[in-house]
Order: structure tokens, then sequence, then C-alpha cells
């Protein structure tokens, strides 16, 4: 099934060419964490998920055509 | 011997020339851990606290972390201990690099300095010595120089602790400087000033002796899983160091800008990013001692007087305050200001604070160019940077004015230029904005030497970097509300307590090591049964120690647990945290009924029963 990832911040700096957007497939049942490891994106530079303007947890399991937006963490020193 | 520590001070008397040994008892050990929890306690109990920070009898104190010296993730810091001379606090400043290793194989857990020496010295701690030499022919010299003489008169692998002119000239933003080139800085406080009013230069050490742990197997068994999480939660501090948060912390509205009166400046802060810097000025990733993270990196210095040459990169606060403070996008000119701090042996963070505060006051025409020696203090104006740092190391011209820090130079300039002089008790505030995360207000009013973001950390976990079901709040966070703020400022004040004393560094956090990871290490180090519950409570017990010195002898009290007027009452006018105050007032009520507290400050008997320091019951 087809899934869009929507990155923030320094999340596109871990992106093919710096995408903002990055549509992937993905096997029916794979959550939120799994699907950015798919991706090939850092899975422990993202904190938080959301679709539909509604937070939602990484382990959440995806349905096809999910956009999800993933927000890294605020650290800084 | 103890498992884990020596329990042995060096004591050095530079007035007399005397040097001899103290023994510290394991039980004040398992109570204070290490660190700067140790070296408060013998503040406490051994000297007067009363004594001017320029005092000859005024200690100054190094101290190791109880777990420097083992394999433990991050255990590479330094605490270093005295009376602040820029808010009259007793105060700590700590430092990572080698230094604190190398403590650990000197046989002495710390070191503790008291009287001033009549010419410049240095001190030489070697197996089964401790020298004081002449430092002369080093009085005047930057800090590179300094560590690179040091170590070709005593020994080529020796760990370097230095001051730079900052000190020597007694300004109250000099701080202690380590590793050469390599800078790690003990910066806040202005703790090189008081090592400068000793006449000391340096302190060099050198060692081979070995702590044990009462179970190295089990100990390497604790550790195995912590490193794989560690690096996978810290993988952007690895590629791009601290400033590759910058464009997260531009877009939260946490990163302050144009003296914290701007709430955009999307471009600039992609140019003084981490990224930006690794494609354009990087020279190579180094590490403390025993890290996995390796956050630190290298750049080439290509502006200023010292082009050509390598420095440490600028941590997110130094580029934050060189950078967006005055709205300068050159990070070029961001690392040249760095190197130039780390030379002359000044806090990065304090010196852009009191710098943007001139730019402000130059804008609104309270200091003229004249004044400045012609130095144009205009928004933007990166280029300026490099003459105002040299002329406050030297405290010559301008300089003069802006050595005092905020506090001391918008009282000498008057004319209101203290609405807009961003400090709490007389110390600069760090780059973390309690508009954005409301929790680092009480962070920030309640830290114990005055404003420190590291004392809490808060917006760690209220930004999604450190899960606080860790600290037994399993929550979400909003920011920009007060609901559970106090709380969480005093449960990570209380675990951040822990980390000078163990000699941590607090990025572990974002490794997701907790309170239950910490204290598998202290129990496999030491052999004392001590759980996450027991390692918390020494964190409540080393913060409340700290806050009473302040209370009890300096006079701290409500009044000065507050925010500056600009975060409290003047809102960003536009970005991730637009429009927020933070409600202080009835997060401080809270704060204070939770720890325990008079709602005047005062820590009540029960209360100094209740967190184990009922030797500090007063009738």
């Amino acid at each position: 099934m087809q899934v869009i990832l929507r990155l923030t911040g320094y999340l596109t700096w871990y992106s093919p060419g710096g995408a903002e957007e990055l549509v992937i497939d993905v096997p029916p049942g794979t959550t939120v964490v799994e699907a950015v490891r798919l991706a090939g994106l850092p899975f422990g530079e993202v904190a938080f998920a959301a679709s539909d303007g509604v937070q939602r947890p990484l382990e959440d399991t995806l349905r096809p055509g999910d956009t999800v937006l993933l927000i890294p963490p605020i650290s800084g020193g | 011997m103890p498992f884990g520590f020596y329990g042995r001070i060096a004591r050095i008397d530079l007035t007399q020339g005397h040097i001899s040994d103290q023994d510290v008892p394991e039980a004040e050990y398992r109570r204070f851990l290490g660190g700067s929890g140790i070296a408060f306690k013998l503040l406490f109990d051994e000297f007067d606290m009363n004594l001017d920070p320029f005092d000859p009898a005024t200690p100054l104190i190094f101290m190791g972390g109880l777990l420097t010296g083992f394999s433990a993730p991050t255990a590479s810091r330094v605490s270093v201990v005295s009376r602040s001379p820029a808010t009259g606090l007793w105060s700590e400043a700590s430092a990572g690099g080698y230094w604190a290793n190398m403590l650990a194989q000197t046989g002495y857990d710390g070191i503790i300095i008291t009287g001033a020496a009549k010419r410049p010295v240095y001190l030489w701690v070697s197996p089964g010595d401790i020298e004081v030499r002449p430092a002369d022919h080093l009085w005047g010299r930057q800090t590179y120089d300094v560590h690179e003489a040091v170590r070709a008169e005593t020994d080529a692998r020796a760990e370097v602790a230095c001051i730079g002119p900052a000190g020597e000239r007694l300004g109250p933003m000099a701080g202690i400087m380590i590793g050469g080139h390599h800078t790690r800085a003990a910066g806040r406080s202005g703790l090189g000033a008081v090592m400068g009013a000793k006449r000391l230069k340096a302190v060099a050490i050198w060692g081979e002796s070995r702590l044990a742990a009462a179970d190295p197997r089990g100990l390497t068994e604790t550790l195995r899983p912590s490193f794989p999480t560690i690096r996978t939660y810290t993988r952007l501090l690895y590629d791009y160091g601290t400033p590759g948060a910058i464009p997260m912390l531009e877009i939260s509205g946490d990163m302050p800008i144009k003296n914290w009166m701007e709430g955009n400046w999307k471009e600039g802060a992609a140019r003084i990013s981490g990224k930006h810097v690794a494609e354009t000025i990087l020279e190579g990733h180094q590490t403390c001692a025993r890290c996995p993270i390796r956050c630190t990196k290298t750049v080439h210095v290509t502006k200023g007087p010292y082009a050509g040459g390598v420095a440490h990169q600028a941590e997110y606060e130094t580029a934050a305050g060189f950078g967006a403070l005055i709205q300068n996008d050159d990070h070029e000119m961001v690392a040249a200001a760095n190197d130039l701090c780390n030379r002359l042996g000044l806090d990065t963070i304090s010196v852009s604070s009191v710098c943007a505060w001139a730019y402000e006051a130059y804008d609104r025409g309270l200091i003229t160019a004249e004044e400045t020696g012609g130095i144009e203090l205009t928004w933007g104006n990166g280029g300026a940077l490099l003459a105002l740092i040299e002329k406050i190391a030297r405290r010559d011209g301008i300089g003069e004015l802006l050595s005092l820090g905020v506090k001391g130079a918008a009282q000498r300039l008057g004319q209101g230029s203290d609405r807009f002089a961003v400090h709490v008790k007389g110390l600069e505030v760090p780059y973390h904005d309690p508009r954005a995360f409301t929790s680092m207000a009480v962070v920030y009013a309640t830290a114990v030497r005055g404003a420190c973001h590291l004392e809490g950390l808060t917006y760690f976990a209220e930004g999604g970097a450190f899960p606080s079901e860790k600290i037994g709040l399993d929550r979400p966070w909003n920011p920009h509300e007060t609901d559970g703020k106090a709380e969480l400022a005093k449960r990570m004040q209380d675990f951040m307590s822990v980390f000078n004393a163990l000699g941590l560094c607090k990025f572990l956090i974002r490794g997701r090591q907790g309170p239950e990871e910490i204290a598998a290490w202290v129990r496999n180090i030491t052999g004392w049964e001590m759980d996450a519950a027991e390692l918390l409570a020494a964190g409540e017990r080393i913060f409340t120690l700290k806050r009473l010195v302040g209370f009890r002898f300096q006079g701290v009290s409500r009044d000065d647990d507050t925010l500056p007027p600009r975060l409290l009452l003047d809102p960003r006018p536009t970005g991730g945290a637009a429009g927020v105050l933070p409600d202080l007032d009835p997060m401080l009520s809270d704060y204070y009924q939770l720890r325990g507290w008079g709602s005047d400050g005062r820590v009540p008997n029960e209360t100094l029963e209740r967190v184990g320091l009922g030797e500090y019951v007063t009738m």
C-alpha cells in the first residue's frame, strides 16, 4: 500500500534530494515508525507524527493512502 | 580503597604554598555522589559562605564525577565550583573533554584551591607530587598557547585547564578553558575570574592510577544495550552537532532573535545551522572521553585575526548568540567569534548576550559610535563582534562597560536599559525561550546559579527529545500551557542534579537514558544497592543543598526567582511561539509547594529532614 510522509525541519536533510514529501510503498500493517525506517530516515530523529492535524502515536498502524506529518524533536545544547 | 572513587581530595593553599590531602567518607559520596554534589557539601561544612569571590580565602574547587574514569557513556565532565563574581551566588560550571578522566587517574577525586599567589603560578599534579610552578611567562597569553606551553613544560599527555586574559583581568564573564583549540569551557558565571584573582593561570594534571569498579563484568553487561540506543536517538548530534537543531528551534520559537524581540529568522537560521557549517567549514568530528554521541566538531576559521586556524565548532548556544541574537547570518563570523572567546577565556553565552544588549542600546541611541570607538553596532553586523570581544576581554573602552555583563552594564548605563537586559540573578539567559516552552520559565527562575537551561532541560521533555515517563510523568505536553509544568521542572531539576555529580553529559537523556539506566551504572561501579528512587532522592538533596546556600547566605528569596521583563511582558510577534507569555507566578507557587518550601523561599526544617539534610536544620 502507498503512504505519504511529509517531513518538517531538519528531517529533509535526510531525504533524497532534500524532498519534503516522500511517497512510499509499505506492506499492510506497517506502523508509522516502521514506515520511517523503510523510507531510510533516521527513526530516532522523529518525535511526533500527525495526520489531518491530529497527533498519532509512532506505533500507530498506517492505512492505505495515509498522509503523515513527521516532526523531529527539539533539543539544541 | 572504595569502589568507584578515591575518597581523597587534594588541598592547595596558594598563599602559604601548603599542600595536603583530605579524606571524604564514603557515606558522603553515597549522599552527594561526587562532582558538584560533594563540592557543595564541603563548601557548606568547611568554608565561610560570606567570602567575597575575590577574597583569597574563597575556595575554587575542581571535582570529577563519581562515574568519571569508567566506561559509562559520556562520563567525562568536571565541575568547577566557587562563588560567582557575576551573581554573588555560590555557583558551578562544568566541562567535558578529557580533563576529568585524567583527574580520575591522579589518585584524587578533586582539587580545592585556596589562597592567592603573589606572582602568577600554575599547578602541576603528577604521580605522587603536586607542584606550584611560576607562570609569569604565561600571564597575558591566550588559552591555546598556554595549553601547548604547559604541556611542553610538564608532559605531552597532560590535561590543562587554564584562563585567558579575561580571567586575569577579573572579568565577571571569564571562563576556564580546557583542551587548547579543542576547547571545552567551564564557561558560565565568571569562575575564570576567581582563578585570576588567585593568580592561578592553569591546572595541569597527569596520572596513571586506576579506579576499581565493584562489578566490571556487570557494568559491561549493563552498558551493552545503552550504546546502540544512545546512537540511534542522537544521530543529529553526530551528523551536525548541537547547531543541527537550529531550524527546529527557529520554527518552534525557541531560538531568540534580535535580543529576544523578533519571532522568525528562517533564512538566517539555515545559514548558521550545523548543516551549512558541515557543508562549508567543517574540519572533522571530535569527541569527549567515553562518549558514543560525538557531537563535537572542529571547523576551519576563515575570518578575523586567526583565519587559517582550526577551532571548536560554535555550539548551538554560541551560534544563536553570535548569530540570531544580533541577526548575523555569517556563520564564518560566528566561528571566528567563538574561537576568539575561547582564546581569550570568555563565556560565549554571557558575551553574546551583552553584545546583543549593546546593539539594542546603540539602536536606541543610548550608546553612540563615539563611545564604541567607531564600531557600528547595527543589527546584522557580525563584523563588529570581533572588536567588541577583544575590548571586553581586555576591559578596554566600551569593553569596560560590557565586561560587567548585562546586569552590571545596564545598571551603569541607566536610561532604562535594564528593560532589555536579559538575565536572572545577574546571569545572562541562555538561548531557549520560556515563551516557547513555559516550563523553562520555572527552570530559569529557580536555577541555582541564575539563568541556566542545563539545571532543568525541560524543553527536551516538552519538545519530544526525552520521554518524561522516565521520570514518572507519562503525559503529553502543551509547550504554551502551564499545566503540570512546575512538577516537570522540579522532577527534571532533581534528575539533572545527579549529572554534574556523576560527571555525565546531559545529552544522555536525548539518548533515552533515564534514572533506571544510570542507577544501574552506579550500582555496578560502586557496589551500592542504589536504585532509581535513591538516585533521584540524591538529586533532590543536592539541588536543595545548593539552593539552601543561596537562601541562607546570599539572601535569595522568592523575589529573586523571576524572569526579566522582556520574557514576562513582551510576546514574540510572529512564529511558533507568537503571543505566548509564561504565567510564572502560579507555576512558581505550585513549584514551591512541590518542593516543600515556604512561600517566601525558605526551606523549612521538615523539608531539610525529608530530603536528608538534617544536619542543616536550624533551631
